[in-house]
């Protein structure tokens, strides 16, 4: 078959598994509106007492709208049908306390929040995985035990003390990095300068983020490398006379890699929850933020939201996680 | 080499793994003993504010923005970590033994529900999802601890469902059918001790996990106001970080030391207990 015609049809097969996927996870993401819609019941008073009186309280303009919304003249399972109804057309109700609809405040957030995580996973990556080969190569070498150290550190360091103690060190006493905010709002940088500004006040933020992970990443590679090297074919790479960096990259590396795609997109999770602790603590203006202030303002509405748009944001990498999968081996297909 | 003496050998010759029981045994101690060294409130105001560590004998660790002593504080902390730890990992370990074998040993649609509640609680960020209890419920000690044990257990369950489908089909089991024990009597007695070891060290993880989240709870003010705790220390000590940073340094250290120690104590429970792991 030609080229184009391959790469057509692994299109499709790609777009069926996709569609597939996203089949498979309409009952996972029903349960989560229940847990929600739950949620909400549990909390005292009705939904618009809670919704209005713990944002400090509301025009009697937007009780109303929102007894309209919520139906609350209407049964418990109505009342849930009707949030269903609205979810799946991107109506995640009203935020009292930013005055607005909560989908497009969430959205505005997401691309902040996306960039602060998708850094920390890649620092986390390159440097978890260059640990974890080091360690298994020079295994119960000192280098090993020394990085071994440091990832169990890693694992016990609550992120929200790391980052703060990266403050006092770096920013309050050393001045090098800034401590809060993405961009200088005075300087009004555009272009290049704009760039390196936000990546400026990207250092501490990312690096309290992926300590955690850069553990983590570091103990699987090095343990599956370790797996890897006793493997057959290793042996054979090496009787084939391959120079040792060959082998153990080429042939090590990529099927250690396997394990490592699993646990990132399983972390996910666990990585948008730690970024509530470090984008209140940097004051990043992404969905963590958002967040916090609608803790603060107890606005429950905003949280369910949150708590949707990021557990959809899950499946969506969980779904990436499998596609990078099958890319990297090539015995596994999508299905 | 098997049994509990050759068990207990194997992880005696471990220091990091003894390390991490005298820190767990350290911490129970403080916490029982917190009445009994501080019998003031932890949140009493007890001297001048803004002492630093080791400028004055009657206040040790120092003294926080208010006044309050570091050290109670520290140790009366310990009580709450240690509460919300092994409260969350107990119901995290009951739901997913029982769900997690019933899914196993029954199969079938129940396997299906439960695993799609298994996928459902791995879908939702733990964080957020204690956030929205905290925030829909009154902040308190138990509704943190509902909140972590359910967004744990499906650690347990994914592991004790592998472990009971292996032993579904083997020969030992089928022996007990065939002897005519109800389902009750073969899970309670004859499953529930064979996953147990792999429970354990699991279980181990879930507490270091359930301490850090109680923490961050806690530092985002969403704990009980009224009990102090070492995440609420760390907040409070935020606010000072320019001119005393060790306010919120100590509770940190503590925080680092407990899931240290507990981490380091499952890891050392898992070599003891899969001897051939560790020589290879």
């Amino acid at each position: 078959m030609s080229g184009s015609g391959g790469r057509l049809n692994g299109a499709i097969n790609t777009g069926i598994f996709v569609l597939r996927r996203l089949v498979h996870v309409l009952p996972t993401m029903f349960l989560i509106l229940t847990v929600n819609f739950f949620l909400l019941q549990m909390a005292p008073g009705d939904a618009v007492d809670v919704l209005t009186g713990e944002a400090g309280g509301a025009s009697p303009e937007i009780v109303e709208m929102l007894r309209k919304e919520f139906g609350l003249d209407q049964s418990t399972g109505m009342q849930f049908l009707r949030y269903v109804q609205n979810v799946a057309t991107f109506n995640l109700g009203y935020s009292v306390g930013y005055n607005g609809h909560v989908a497009p405040i969430i959205l505005e957030r997401i691309p902040a929040s996306l960039l602060l995580m998708f850094t920390a996973i890649v620092v986390a990556l390159i440097v978890g995985v260059t640990f974890g080969v080091i360690s298994a190569v020079w295994r119960g070498r000192w280098i090993d035990n020394v990085i071994n150290v440091i990832s169990i550190w890693g694992f016990a360091l609550p992120l929200f003390w790391l980052a703060l103690m990266l403050i006092v060190a770096f920013s309050l006493t050393l001045r090098w990095f800034p401590a809060s905010g993405m961009y200088n709002v005075y300087q009004g940088h555009t272009g290049w300068a704009f760039v390196t500004d936000v990546a400026y006040h990207m250092v501490l933020p990312v690096i309290s983020l992926s300590v955690y992970y850069l553990a983590i990443f570091s103990r699987i590679t090095r343990s599956s490398m370790i797996e890897i090297f006793g493997q057959d074919y290793m042996r054979f790479a090496k009787a084939k006379g391959l120079h040792p960096a060959r082998i153990t990259l080429r042939h090590g590396l990529r099927n250690a890699l396997l394990p490592i795609v699993t646990i990132t997109g399983l972390q996910l999770g666990a990585m948008l929850g730690g970024s509530v602790v470090i984008e209140t603590i940097f004051a990043w203006p992404g969905m963590g933020r958002l967040a916090f202030d609608a803790i603060f303002r107890r606005d429950l509405n905003l949280l369910l939201g949150i708590l949707f748009v990021s557990s959809f944001l899950v499946i969506i990498a969980n779904i990436l996680t499998d596609m990078i999968y099958s890319a990297l081996d090539p015995r596994i297909t999508l299905k | 080499m098997t049994g509990w003496p050759a068990f207990r050998r194997r992880f005696l010759r471990n220091p990091a793994g003894v390390f991490g029981l005298v820190v767990i045994i350290l911490m129970i101690l403080t916490a029982l003993g917190a009445g009994l060294l501080f019998p003031a409130s932890p949140l009493s105001i007890t001297g001048d504010p803004f002492i630093w560590p080791g400028q004055s004998p009657a206040h040790p660790l120092g003294t926080d923005i208010l006044g309050r002593d570091i050290l109670a504080g520290i140790v009366h902390g310990a009580r709450v970590s240690l509460i919300v730890g092994l409260a969350a990992t107990a119901i995290a370990v009951i739901l997913g033994m029982t769900l997690g074998v019933c899914a196993g040993y029954f199969g079938g649609l129940t396997d299906v529900v439960i695993m799609r509640l298994v996928e459902l609680f791995q879908t939702m960020p733990s964080l957020i999802f204690t956030i929205v209890v905290m925030v829909s419920l009154t902040p308190s000690i138990p509704a943190i601890v509902l909140a972590i044990g359910m967004t744990s257990w499906p650690q347990i369950a994914r592991l004790v469902r592998a472990e009971t489908l292996r032993l579904r089909n083997s020969e030992f089991l089928l022996t007990l059918k065939v002897l005519g024990l109800s389902d009750l009597r073969i899970i309670i007695r004859h499953l529930f001790p064979n996953v147990t070891s792999i429970v354990v060290v699991t279980a181990s993880i879930i507490a270091a996990q359930a301490i850090l989240l109680e923490a961050a709870i806690s530092f985002l003010g969403l704990g009980n106001p009224n009990m102090i705790s070492w995440g609420s220390m760390i907040g409070s000590g935020k606010e000072a970080l320019r001119s005393a940073w060790y306010m919120a340094a100590i509770p940190g250290m503590a925080i680092f030391v407990a899931v240290l120690g507990l981490s380091l104590f499952g890891n050392g429970l898992n070599d003891a207990l899969n001897p051939q792991g560790t020589h290879k």
